[in-house]
């Protein structure tokens, strides 16, 4: 009788146990239905970017990404995943050790550690599973099923897709993230490609001939998309050119000694006056806060207007900066005098317009064109200052008619290690720090709690 | 005002044992020393990014040694009592079961509390040569404070279940560590197992703080494992009752 009544104690026991662990168990699996993040770092650095929100705001369908992790890393590839889930809940993935799951992978069409397969439509795309832009390109191509095409100009000193740090390459590695493909193409040799998405010139050296010019122009007023960085340097065809659309390309140098900044020799403008509400230095809620870095700069504005032609500055420099007339005299470093012709005052460097009419009887889009008035901002050099990536990049994005692509790409720093960092320490003051933290601190309580407990024993 | 009474009860015995500042101390020489290599690791190496070169790796660093520094802090919360009889008397006084077990809780927390304060020293120092952005901080702190008190409530209970100090500081080890690395070796187990254990795994719950976000998922997880354990103490000494121990 007795041991029954402890069994049935035991039973109680269990029971209630089990019900503790069973509420709980549920609480959490709706903590983790209903769960919010607070990033706190700084520049948001844990949280997606809202250009990879809008791509993911346009997945209508179920998609699906498989990641094949090396082992010890599946963490950092489930980490990000889940954040791209908790955007779009039509978004599933699944985890998978390449080394456990080969012929699922191939299966797939992947072959390496820490890359995924997409699917989404019945279209099917394998990228590399981070970091996010990497991804979030990946989705962008199994959402619109092709790659879209960008043309650099070629044969006049032009900045190339890749090489030194004057060239693009990481521009380049960024736009191929977000589904286009570069190549270089001299408008001598024939038309443009057929089926081109946008045509960059980027910081032409000499100028471009008349029927290089006249192809550009049949491209814009057939409805593409042109983007012109211009670096100072004589392009009278190019002023004319742009002339023609009511744009005026000043042929001067921009320099901004009072607000330099440190490091720098004194000739990059900083940009931080945007246009409110244009899509590619403020696009929807999402404007370029921090500013962008000009390192050689030349005005570019809206002369005139154009009929046709609808055309608007989307940013200036500060009031404290100078155009100075003579670009020579500027990288000498010459002082800026009004007397020399310079312009004091805020100026203009980045244009877009729209050419053409709005809609017209075949469906056309107008020919959209930027005209920035610099090459170097988007150069391997300079490209990840403060907002020059975002500036390049939606420049891009609404040339080539893409706005879900303009926004901020909050700034990740790669996972990987670089030696490089921004707090320098003298050896005495990594000591002090040694003693403080390693010695004083902890001695400090060893002899205060000494004293403290002799004290307190010796009052009885 | 009877928890609050056992709560200085708990305090008074910690603040009084030179076995608790020795403890202290080598929890801050430890810290400190950790600091000290990260924070060189970061001016030589560790990139732009102060939460992710440095912070992070400190957090972690801290964490693991509450994993050493807690058991030694608990073992003694129940076991002790028990084995001098001390708990016997403290059971004649008109205290409930959740009262003892919420002022021991407590009083522990506020050790351990008063133990993680104490690194704070560190981001001060670093301020003195860089800025310091305080969100990150803040995350990770109170991802460390919300383990602490998950590491306590684990002690306490696992201290209400013996008599032995020993067997006490070993078992409650035995449980972090459980916890702790219950995902680390992927490979040895299927995935099914695997994405069973992974809720459960006290190191992924804790990195996202240590990186400087929070995430509620993880809050409440840490919150629940304590209350998990707290009401399995509940339970444990309720036994006492039927099976006519102390």
């Amino acid at each position: 009788m007795a041991l029954s009544r402890l069994a049935r104690t035991w039973f109680q026991l269990a029971l209630q146990l089990g019900l503790v662990l069973l509420a709980l168990g549920l609480l959490q699996v709706v903590a983790e239905r209903t769960n919010h993040r607070f990033d706190l770092t700084p520049g948001q650095g844990l949280s997606l970017s809202p250009v990879t929100r809008k791509i993911l705001a346009q997945v209508t369908a179920p998609l699906k990404v498989t990641v094949f992790f090396r082992r010890g890393e599946r963490g950092t590839h489930a980490a990000l995943l889940e954040q791209f889930r908790a955007a779009s809940p039509r978004v599933e993935f699944e985890l998978l050790d390449l080394d456990r799951f080969p012929e699922r992978a191939r299966g797939l069409g992947v072959t390496q550690y820490g890359h995924a397969a997409i699917e989404y439509a019945g279209r099917r795309v394998v990228t590399l599973a981070e970091p996010e832009e990497q991804l979030a390109g990946g989705i962008l191509r199994a959402l619109r099923g092709k790659t879209r095409r960008i043309v650099f100009t070629t044969g006049h000193g032009e900045r190339t897709p890749g090489g030194d740090a004057e060239s693009y390459g990481r521009l380049s590695s960024a736009l191929e993230a977000e589904n286009y493909a570069t190549e270089g193409v001299s408008l001598l040799d024939g038309p443009l490609p057929s089926e081109t998405d946008l045509l960059v010139v980027a910081g032409p050296k000499h100028d471009l001939l008349l029927p290089e010019l006249d192809a550009v122009a049949r491209y814009l007023n057939g409805g593409g998309g042109v983007v012109m960085l211009l670096d100072p340097a004589p392009l009278p065809n190019l002023s004319r050119f742009l002339a023609s659309m009511g744009l005026r390309l000043g042929d001067d140098f921009i320099v901004d000694r009072e607000r330099r900044l440190l490091g720098t020799d004194g000739l990059a403008a900083v940009v931080e006056l945007f246009k409110r509400g244009n899509p590619v230095t403020d696009a929807t809620g999402n404007p370029i806060e921090s500013g962008v870095v000009l390192p050689s700069a030349r005005t570019v504005d809206v002369g005139a207007q154009v009929a046709g032609v609808d055309a608007e500055s989307i940013a200036r420099t500060p009031p404290t900066a100078w155009a100075i007339a003579d670009p020579a005299r500027a990288r000498r470093g010459d002082e800026p005098s009004q007397a020399k012709g310079d312009t004091p005052g805020s100026a203009s460097v980045a244009v877009t317009a729209e050419v053409g009419a709005r809609e017209d009887g075949a469906g056309r889009r107008p020919g959209r064109l930027v005209v920035i008035g610099d090459a170097d901002f988007a150069s391997d050099a300079y490209l990840d200052l403060l907002g020059n990536r975002d500036l390049a990049l939606n420049a891009v994005a609404w040339a080539a008619g893409e706005e879900a692509l303009t926004g901020k790409r909050t700034k990740k720093v790669p996972e990987v290690i670089r030696p490089l960092s921004p707090l320098v320490l003298t050896v005495g003051q990594a000591q002090a720090i040694f003693l403080a933290s390693v010695v004083v601190e902890p001695g400090l309580v060893l002899i205060a709690g000494g004293v403290f407990v002799g004290l307190w024993r010796r009052r009885g | 005002m009877t928890v609050l009474a056992i709560v200085r009860k708990e305090l008074t015995l910690y603040f009084t044992s030179f076995l608790f500042y020795a403890l202290a101390a080598v929890f801050l020489v430890l810290a400190g020393y950790f600091f000290y290599t990260n924070l060189g690791f970061f001016v030589l190496m560790g990139g732009m990014d102060l939460p992710r070169g440095l912070w992070q790796f400190e957090f972690l660093d801290v964490q693991r040694l509450l994993i050493v520094l807690v058991p030694l802090l608990t073992m003694r919360l129940f076991a002790e009592e028990r084995k001098l009889g001390t708990l016997e008397l403290l059971w004649t006084y008109p205290v409930r079961d959740g009262e003892v077990i919420a002022g021991k809780f407590l009083g522990c927390l506020m050790v351990v509390t008063l133990m993680i304060a104490a690194t704070a020293v560190y981001p001060l120092l670093v301020a003195r040569f860089y800025p310091v952005v305080a969100g990150p901080l803040v995350a990770g702190y109170l991802g460390l404070w919300l383990l602490a008190a998950a590491f306590v409530a684990c002690g306490l209970c696992v201290s209400a279940l013996t008599d032995s100090q020993l067997v006490a500081g070993a078992a409650t080890y035995g449980v972090l560590l459980f916890f702790w690395v219950v995902t680390w070796n992927e490979a040895a187990v299927n995935e099914v197992t695997r994405s069973l254990l992974v809720p459960f795994s006290l190191f992924d719950r804790f990195y996202l703080f240590a990186r400087g976000a929070v995430d509620t998922k993880d809050v409440i997880y840490l919150v629940l494992f304590t209350v998990a354990f707290l009401a399995v103490t509940f339970l444990a000494l309720d036994t006492r009752r039927w099976r006519g121990v102390r």
